[in-house]
């Protein structure tokens, strides 16, 4: 009978784990809720709660996927989006997977939502688990951000990736200079590209009702 | 005879004078009505750009800062940018006229 629960035991230990490493991709959701605000969920979207980067220098990733924007755009600490570029994200291949009444995602090259921090800055580099063949880096402008390998770098940004974000020629170095280690990094699925355009449109109309004279803007005009 | 030559010299030294101060005094008329047809001041230009007339000092340091940041070089004084509203327009408007729209595809 000990032997008996002991088996049942260690199989239930084994089962669970195995369903631990299955669910390693989307444990959270992330909304914008406004340019520095944003609501996480579960994987379930269940226990709601707010993270508010105000007062801080990040950057948001709308990854490559349909409704998404497939853009990287960098956020400084007044919320202004100073910046943005083209990226390419995982190439997902996952399949769903039912577990109870519940679907989980499982494998696949599929880039994790959460938010991140950039854990460290290396001008070259060369992947480890997937070796250029012909020796030449893969990695430049690595701005790593998961223990995973997860990382934004230069690449091709015509080509899906294995989770990391691929970031043009273009951007890469202006974004890279910009970063630094401890920086979050969120990562989501779902459009942020409105923000910017609040942005641009509520500037253009503060610079119509500036007063020069005063240096102030005229409420009534704005 | 010598007398009335140096009243004439003088005369005409005097006319001279006169002719001069009117002329001077037409053209600085005339200077002064085109700046107030324009809206007065002096036009602020940065890398061959209008950012308008009277500007402010820290308007233009806004200016120069945002486009930097529009090419890739970030630079903002985030104390004048939450405390000076002329720092902060002129950086925006720095950063829109500079900003290179064709590169929008590509950003």
């Amino acid at each position: 009978m000990k032997k008996i629960f002991l088996s049942l035991t260690f199989v239930l230990l084994y089962m669970s784990t195995s369903d631990a490493a299955s669910y390693r991709k989307h444990r959270v959701n992330v909304k914008p809720l406004t340019r520095t605000s944003f609501e996480l969920t579960d994987v379930n979207s269940e226990n709601p709660h707010v993270v508010d980067l105000k007062g801080k220098d990040f950057f948001v990733i709308s990854v490559r996927e349909p409704g998404s924007d497939g853009r990287v755009y960098a956020v400084d600490k007044d919320g202004t989006i100073w910046w943005m570029g083209v990226i390419s994200s995982g190439a997902g291949g996952g399949t769903l997977v039912k577990k109870g009444n519940k679907l989980v995602p499982r494998g696949g090259h599929e880039t994790s939502n959460d938010i991140f921090k950039i854990l460290l800055k290396r001008r070259f580099h060369m992947s480890q688990t997937h070796p250029n063949p012909n020796g030449i880096n893969n990695m430049d402008f690595e701005l790593l951000f998961t223990q995973d390998g997860e990382a934004l770098h230069l690449g091709n940004t015509a080509a899906m990736s294995h989770g990391c974000i691929h970031v043009g020629r273009q951007n890469i170095s202006t974004l890279f200079k910009w970063a630094k280690v401890g920086m979050p990094v969120v990562v989501m699925r779902g459009s942020y590209y409105p923000f910017v355009e609040d942005e641009i449109v509520q500037f253009k109309k503060d610079l119509k009702a500036y007063n020069r004279e005063t240096g102030s803007i005229d409420e009534n005009i704005k | 005879m010598f007398l009335q030559s140096i009243f004439i010299q003088k005369g005409i030294i005097m006319k001279a004078i006169v002719l001069s101060i009117c002329v001077g005094l037409f053209f600085t008329a005339c200077t002064s009505s085109g700046l107030s047809k324009t809206g007065g001041g002096e036009r602020y230009t940065y890398k061959g750009m209008n950012f308008g007339s009277n500007r402010t000092i820290s308007f233009k340091r806004g200016v120069v800062d945002g486009c930097d940041t529009a090419a890739g070089d970030y630079r903002k004084d985030h104390n004048a940018f939450n405390v000076d509203q002329n720092y902060r327009m002129g950086w925006g408007d720095g950063r829109l006229q500079c900003y290179d729209i064709n590169k929008e595809k590509d950003r």
